[in-house]
């Protein structure tokens, strides 16, 4: 009922690194730190650490559940729980990954919308991102990989711009070191995982990776790859602003960014913000195909029908969507969703296929 | 299929291209390179917008442009302006915002919010108080072929590598902010045909209270930062004047608590080479120990009566505040009580070295 895709069409498991990866770093990254920040202060760090821990224990859970049931999560989800419910159950996570690639698009057109061109209308952002991701979804997965791939390439040289706020650092704001309560850092933890989401698309496209429990070891390289740019991120941000300054900063890497003195630009921000298209590009075309791949296992449609359906529903609600406070209201949303989905969903599929399995063999 | 997607990747970009924003030719555009803001009364404040003009033609120099206005707040000066303008305002380029002293002392947090809050504002800006009018400093003729407003932003410039501590918007938002020190901005002032640096103006929040001479400032500079390429001259007690070159320094303030009682310590290193003294044989070892402690003396003691004065101002621009939080038993309260009163240590280490090329 669910045949597994040809190898031709596959991807070897190294290139889970580089999916996880592009997943979880996104939009987040532009302003986390004031997120985490106002709840835990400077001893925020941990938080970082912390729910990355968690989420590499987490990325375990999945791979029990994925190696088990051998497909995706549709599958997964028909053996289980039955036709209707887990179809019920499979369309829910369909749209899941189709509002991850809203948030995104979205947060980032409103970046560009503030910091470059506040004079253009944002249907306009939103119509030429899409049609880019539409075109390079329709190319099939190991297109998606490889655009993951060159986005993480293309976004890693920004790091060494950091160098620029570390002339104007003060180390001392990072002291003392452990100055928050145990339920602020379990605050600012749980405020953290929502940058680490975007993992769970490892359930759509498991069966495309070539010997997928072999990939389990790249997912982990992923999250703490990951994990280590938030922390330099963090670090930076830190160590440059005061605690107080950064509280209300919306978008602190980008802030950093205006300190930049290169010779040829005067505002970096500006070439730092194209760049980070590339970075914003892959967590679009993760998630659109993720979902449309869903509609395609689920329904009798063609992927790229479901595709196209998609695209115009993510531009109609993008174009919908016009201010700040929405756009946060969004972000809020998709966040709480994908925060139950990973901490109790996850788990609850685990003993779920667990019991089953169990009874079936019985 | 191939053909139809060509298509599109054809026709897109061409109904797309009437979306493009203008495009901002610097010949086209008023590029404001100094902002000057004085005070006219508690509600309103006036604008000054400084930019250069370079006519056509191969020799012509720059021509200075001065725009004006009154309101209450910075949009509706820009929007005034902007009426003005021959043609559109940018100020994506300002390098220097110079507040006048009596706004400063009145408070500058109108004008400061609106600078960081503009986007296309940079974080290197300079930042500076002004003893005149801002905009007789902005409106004027200097001696400088430069145009005006470069030689305003390269004269602050300058003073900030060698005689004034380091500060733009970034430094000035990082004390401003925080809730354990206070800004500084440089002052500057008109003498004739110049721009002259004058010392360093005092804030507690965003209110100018006290301004502390050119000299002053240096000493300031030491105890603030880390530093290369500064002068210092003392007189020793025989009356000879002798000055160190190639000063650098490094500043260590520790702040310690006993018995609920915090004292702050300031050790501050100072290496330097000795030179123009006249009458002194610089190469006998008495005599340079004898500048070393000379210097030491002068350094202690001009820092203490600064660092007394900030403390009855209740003004901590020296930060060190900020160096008390990083206690773990750092308590805000006690601290903001004992900061007037608190004993405060200066500790001046000075290494001089004989140079110059004539012995």
């Amino acid at each position: 009922m669910f045949p597994l895709p040809k190898e031709d069409k596959m991807v070897s498991p190294f290139f889970v690194f580089y999916l996880i990866h592009a997943m979880q770093v996104g939009v987040g990254i532009l302003g986390f730190e004031r997120v985490i920040v106002q709840s835990a202060g400077y001893s925020a760090w941990i938080a970082i650490l912390a729910s990355g821990a968690s989420i590499i224990g987490l990325i375990w859970i999945s791979y029990r559940i994925l190696n088990k049931g051998n497909n995706d999560i549709v599958a997964i989800h028909a053996d289980i729980m039955g036709k209707w419910i887990g179809g019920f159950f499979s369309f829910l996570f369909s749209l899941y990954f189709l509002s991850f690639a809203l948030v995104v698009l979205r947060s980032y057109v409103e970046v560009i919308q503030v910091w470059v061109f506040p004079e253009v209308s944002q249907w306009i952002f939103v119509l030429i991102i899409i049609f880019l991701a539409y075109s390079y979804v329709t190319g099939g997965f190991r297109v998606v990989t490889g655009v993951s791939y060159l986005g993480i390439l293309y976004g890693l040289p920004l790091l060494l711009v950091k160098f620029y706020p570390l002339q104007y650092a003060d180390y001392g704001n990072l002291l003392p070191i452990f100055n928050a309560s145990p339920a602020d850092l379990f605050k600012a933890s749980k405020e953290m995982t929502l940058n680490f989401l975007g993992f769970e698309t490892l359930f759509m496209f498991y069966p495309f990776i070539k010997d997928g429990p072999k990939s389990e070891k790249w997912a982990y390289f992923g999250v703490l790859f990951s994990i280590f740019i938030y922390l330099l991120t963090a670090f930076v941000t830190f160590v440059y602003f005061n605690q107080e300054q950064l509280k209300g900063t919306i978008w602190a890497t980008l802030t950093l960014w205006k300190i930049v003195d290169l010779i040829i630009v005067e505002r970096f921000e500006y070439i730092g913000i194209s760049v980070w298209f590339f970075t914003i590009l892959p967590n679009i075309c993760i998630g659109l195909w993720c979902a449309s791949r869903g509609m395609n296992r689920l329904f009798p449609v063609s992927q790229r029908n479901a595709l196209k359906m998609f695209c115009l529903l993510l531009f109609m609600i993008s174009v919908l969507l016009t201010d700040r406070q929405q756009i946060d209201v969004l972000q809020k949303v998709i966040s709480q969703i994908g925060l139950y989905t990973i901490y109790f969903y996850l788990p609850f599929l685990l003993v779920l296929q667990y019991i089953i399995m169990k009874v079936k063999k019985g | 299929m191939k053909s139809k997607n060509f298509l599109w990747c054809i026709t897109l970009p061409l109904i797309l291209t009437g979306c493009i924003p203008s495009p901002k030719v610097l010949e086209d555009i008023q590029l404001v390179q100094t902002i000057g803001y004085d005070y006219v009364n508690d509600e309103e404040f006036e604008g000054t917008a400084g930019s250069s003009n370079i006519p056509p033609g191969e020799q012509s120099l720059p021509v200075n442009e001065v725009f004006s206005a009154k309101g209450k707040t910075s949009k509706r000066i820009r929007q005034e302006i902007q009426a003005e303008a021959a043609r559109p305002i940018v100020v994506g380029r300002v390098g220097l915002v110079i507040f006048n002293k009596e706004l400063a002392e009145h408070g500058i947090e109108k004008q400061i919010d609106s600078l960081q809050r503009n986007p296309s504002i940079g974080r290197k800006l300079l930042l500076v108080v002004s003893k005149e009018k801002a905009k007789d400093i902005i409106d004027s003729n200097y001696s400088q072929s430069d145009s005006v407003s470069q030689y305003l932003i390269d004269v602050v410039e300058q003073n900030i590598e060698a005689t004034i501590p380091e500060i733009n918007l970034h430094r000035f938002l990082v004390h401003y902010y925080s809730k354990d020190a206070d800004p500084f901005l440089p002052l500057i002032e008109k003498q004739g045909k110049h721009l002259k640096v004058s010392g360093l103006g005092i804030f507690k929040e965003d209110k100018l209270v006290d301004t502390i001479s050119f000299g002053d400032a240096f000493i300031f500079k030491i105890l603030y930062e880390k530093f290369r390429r500064g002068q210092f001259e003392v007189e020793l007690s025989g009356g000879e004047d002798v000055s160190l070159e190639n000063l650098s320094s490094k500043p260590k303030i520790r702040v310690d608590k006993r018995n609920g009682k915090y004292i702050a310590t300031f050790k501050v290193k100072v290496n330097g080479r000795a030179m123009e003294g006249v009458d002194l044989d610089l190469t006998d070892k008495k005599t340079i120990e004898r500048i070393e402690k000379a210097v030491e003396k002068e350094i202690t003691e001009r820092a203490e009566k600064m660092i007394k004065r900030f403390q009855e101002m209740d003004t901590d621009p020296l930060r060190i505040g900020e160096k008390a939080r990083q206690r773990s038993d750092f308590n805000r309260k006690e601290w903001r009580e004992q900061y007037s009163q608190m004993e405060i240590k200066i500790e001046a280490k000075v290494n001089a070295v004989q140079s110059g090329i004539i012995e």
